[in-house]
C-alpha cells in the first residue's frame, strides 16, 4: 500500500458522526469522519483516551447503544451497514466483521475448553458442526501458530500463557471468515514481549484470512509495526491519514508531530494543555488551542485535504 | 550512596513455599541519580520498592539510607526518615480519599508529620501545585473531578510538601496517555533538579527507562540480572532475558 487512500476499498466511512444526547445537549464523540480501508489492508486508528476511537469501532460493528445519534454512511462491500435490520446486523458481527476482544485475561470463559469456545463461533457463522467444526477449530489454531492444535483445543484458558490466549481470541475473531477484522486495543496492559507476539499473531491472522483489519490503539508502536495506513484521531475528528511509514517519519499535522515528539524515543517533549472535553470543543480546528502555529484561519473548521505525497491532512497550513 | 540494598530477599506466604518475590537483590542509588527498575509485571519491582522504603519487612538482607543501616529500626525510630523517603503510585486515585477535597488531601501529610500549622501547610501545598502547572482553583475539587494526569501531578505535589530526598516512582505514568506522560516526566525532572531528588523509577517500558534514567537495573523473577547505563543495557545486553526485552522494543515486523 503506497498511497494514502485505499485504491480498492472494502470499507468506506462517509461523513460519520456519532452523538450522545445528555442533559447538557448532544455530545459528538465522532465528528465528520471519512476514511476507507482497502481489501487486505491493515488500517490503524491512533489517538489519546477519549478521542473517539472505540466509538468509531463500535459504529462499524453496530454495537452502539440505541440512544446514539448516528449520521453518515458505513459502506461494507457496497452495502450501508447502518441500514441493516437487526437480524442482518447479528449475522454481520462474527460473520463479515470479526472482532478480537481486548483483554485475553477476561474475554474467554474460564470453565469452557478453548476448542469449545472457538467451535461455537465456527458453528454459528459457518454453519458446520460436529467433526467438521472440530476440524475447522484445529485448522484455526494451527494457522494461529499454536504448535499442538488438538492438545490446545482440549485445554482451559488458565492452562495457556497470555500469548497463547491471545492467539485463541484471534482464532475466534477469524472463525467466521470475516472480510474485516477489528481489534480494539489488542495490546493494552501487556508486557513488551507478549505485545510483540500479539502483533505477530494479528499480522498472521490478516495474512492467512486475506481479511482487512482495523486496529484501534493508543500504542503508537503497534500502529507503526502492524499497519499499512494510519489515521490520527483527536477530539472526535480525524486530523491526518498517511501510510504508517510516512506518518511516523514525516508527520504533517501539528498534532501528529506533537504526539510523536512526546514519545520516549523522541525525547518526551511535553505537549502543553489538555485535550478538550466533550463539552468544551472549540469551534474551528479542535487542536488550535494547543497548537503553536495558530492563526485567525484556525477559527474555521478545515476540510481534510489530500497533499502531494499522498497524506490527507485537516489543517489550514495545508490548504490549497 | 543515598539508598543501598544488600542481599534483600522477600517471600510472601509460607517461607520456602514457592519462589521469592525478591531474591537476594543488591543495588544502590546515588544521591541525585535516577535508577530505572524494569521488568515484566509480577517480577518483583513494587515489592523491591516497598522493601527499600521499609513499607514491608524483608526476610533477610540489609537496607541503608543516607549511610545508616535502617533494616532493624523501630517504626518510632523510622518516623523522621519516612518523611525523607516517599512513593508515588501508578494509580494516584488510590492515594486520595474520594470524599475529601484535593487541598485537604494535600495538606494532610504535613499535618501528620507535625511539620507546619494548617495555614502554612496550605500555603506550601498550593505553591507546589502551582509550580507543577496546576491552577489553584482545581484544588477545591474532588479526585474524580480532575483528569488522571492532573491527579498524578497533585500526588507529586503532595509528596514534595514533605521535602523528601528519595522517591520511589512506581510506574507513575503507565496509566497516562503519551502526551500526559511527557508532561509528568518533565515535571519530575524539574522537581529533581530544583529539590535535589533521588529517584527509583519503576517501569515496564524500556524506552521510557532509557529516556529518564542515569542507570537501568533489569529485574526478572525476583532477581536483578544486570545494571548499567541505558546505552549499555540497550546496545550490549548481557543476559538472555534482557536481550529478549530489548528486541521486543526494537523489533520490527517484516510486512509482506
Ligand atoms: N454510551 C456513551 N454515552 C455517552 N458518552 C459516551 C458513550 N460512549 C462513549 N462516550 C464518550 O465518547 C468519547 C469517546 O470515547 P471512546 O471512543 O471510548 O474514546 P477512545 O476509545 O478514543 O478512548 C468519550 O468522551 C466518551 O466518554
Ligand atoms: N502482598 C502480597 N501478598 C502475596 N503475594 C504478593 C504480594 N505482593 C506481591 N506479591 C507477589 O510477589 C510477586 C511480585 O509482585 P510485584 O512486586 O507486585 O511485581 P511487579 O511490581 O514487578 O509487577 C508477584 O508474584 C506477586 O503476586
Ligand atoms: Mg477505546
Ligand atoms: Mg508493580
Amino acid at each position: 500500500m503506497s498511497t494514502a487512500t485505499a485504491t480498492d476499498p472494502l470499507l468506506q466511512i462517509r461523513g460519520l458522526s456519532v452523538g450522545f444526547p445528555t442533559r447538557a445537549g448532544t455530545v459528538m464523540a465522532v465528528d465528520d469522519v471519512n476514511l476507507s480501508i482497502g481489501k487486505r489492508e491493515t488500517f490503524g486508528l491512533i489517538g489519546e483516551t477519549g478521542s473517539g476511537k472505540s466509538v468509531l469501532g463500535m459504529a462499524v460493528m453496530r454495537l452502539l447503544p440505541n440512544s446514539a445519534r448516528i449520521g453518515g454512511a458505513i459502506m461494507l462491500e457496497g452495502i450501508d451497514i447502518l441500514t441493516l435490520d437487526p437480524e442482518a446486523t447479528r449475522r454481520l458481527r462474527g460473520g463479515s466483521i470479526g472482532l478480537v476482544p481486548q483483554n485475553p485475561g477476561s474475554s474467554l470463559n474460564p470453565v469452557l475448553r478453548v476448542g469449545t469456545q472457538i467451535g461455537e463461533a465456527v458453528r454459528l457463522h459457518r454453519g458446520v458442526s460436529g467433526r467438521e467444526a472440530g476440524q475447522v477449530v484445529h485448522d484455526l489454531l494451527d494457522r494461529m501458530g499454536l504448535p499442538e492444535p488438538e492438545k490446545t483445543a482440549r485445554q482451559y484458558p488458565f492452562q495457556l500463557s497470555g500469548g497463547m490466549r491471545q492467539r485463541v481470541l484471534t482464532a475466534i475473531g477469524i472463525a467466521g471468515q470475516p472480510a474485516l477484522l477489528i481489534a480494539d486495543e489488542p495490546t493494552k496492559g501487556l508486557d513488551a514481549i507478549i505485545r510483540g507476539q500479539v502483533i505477530e499473531t494479528l499480522h498472521k491472522a490478516a495474512r492467512e484470512t486475506k481479511a482487512s483489519m482495523l486496529v484501534i490503539t493508543h500504542d503508537l508502536q503497534v500502529a507503526e509495526q502492524l499497519c499499512d495506513r494510519v489515521g490520527v484521531m483527536y477530539a472526535g475528528k480525524i486530523l491526518e491519514i498517511q501510510t504508517a511509514e510516512r506518518l511516523f517519519s514525516a508527520p504533517q499535522h501539528p498534532y501528529t508531530k506533537a504526539l510523536l515528539n512526546a514519545t520516549p524515543r523522541k525525547g518526551l517533549v511535553p505537549l502543553p494543555g489538555t485535550a478538550p472535553g466533550l463539552f468544551d470543543r472549540p469551534p474551528g480546528c479542535v487542536f488550535a488551542p494547543r497548537c503553536g502555529l495558530v492563526e485567525i484561519a484556525c477559527g474555521e473548521d478545515q476540510a481534510m485535504r489530500g497533499m502531494n505525497g499522498g497524506a490527507q491532512v485537516r489543517c489550514r497550513l495545508h490548504a490549497g | 550512596m543515598l539508598v543501598e540494598a544488600i542481599g534483600l530477599t522477600k517471600h510472601f506466604g509460607a517461607r520456602g513455599a514457592g519462589v521469592a518475590a525478591v531474591d537476594n537483590v543488591s543495588l544502590a542509588v546515588a544521591e541525585g541519580e535516577t535508577l530505572a527498575l524494569i521488568g515484566e509485571s509480577g517480577c518483583g519491582k513494587s515489592t523491591l520498592g516497598r522493601l527499600l522504603l521499609r513499607l514491608i519487612a524483608g526476610d533477610s538482607g540489609r537496607i541503608k539510607f543516607d549511610g545508616a543501616d535502617i533494616t532493624d529500626l523501630s517504626q518510632r525510630a523510622l518516623r523522621p526518615l519516612r518523611q525523607k523517603m516517599q512513593i508515588l503510585f501508578q494509580h494516584p486515585d488510590s492515594s486520595f480519599h474520594p470524599r475529601k477535597t484535593l487541598i485537604a488531601s494535600l495538606i494532610e501529610p504535613q499535618r501528620l508529620h507535625l511539620l507546619a500549622p494548617r495555614a502554612a501547610a496550605r500555603e506550601k501545598a498550593v505553591r507546589l501545585a502551582v509550580e507543577l502547572g496546576l491552577h489553584a482553583d482545581i484544588l477545591d475539587r474532588y479526585p474524580h473531578q480532575v483528569s488522571g494526569g492532573q491527579l498524578q501531578r497533585i500526588a507529586l505535589a503532595r509528596v514534595l510538601t514533605l521535602d523528601p530526598k528519595f522517591i520511589v516512582l512506581d510506574e507513575p505514568t503507565s496509566m497516562l496517555d503519551v502526551s500526559v506522560q511527557a508532561q509528568v516526566v518533565s515535571l519530575l525532572r524539574v522537581a529533581q533538579q530544583r529539590y535535589g531528588l533521588t529517584y527509583l523509577f519503576i517501569t515496564h517500558d524500556l524506552d521510557l527507562a532509557a529516556a529518564v534514567s542515569d542507570r537501568i537495573a533489569v529485574m526478572y523473577r525476583g532477581r536483578v540480572l544486570e545494571q548499567g547505563p541505558p546505552a549499555k543495557i540497550v546496545d550490549a545486553p548481557e543476559h538472555d532475558y534482557t536481550k529478549r526485552l530489548v528486541s521486543a522494543f526494537r523489533y520490527y515486523l517484516k510486512k509482506d
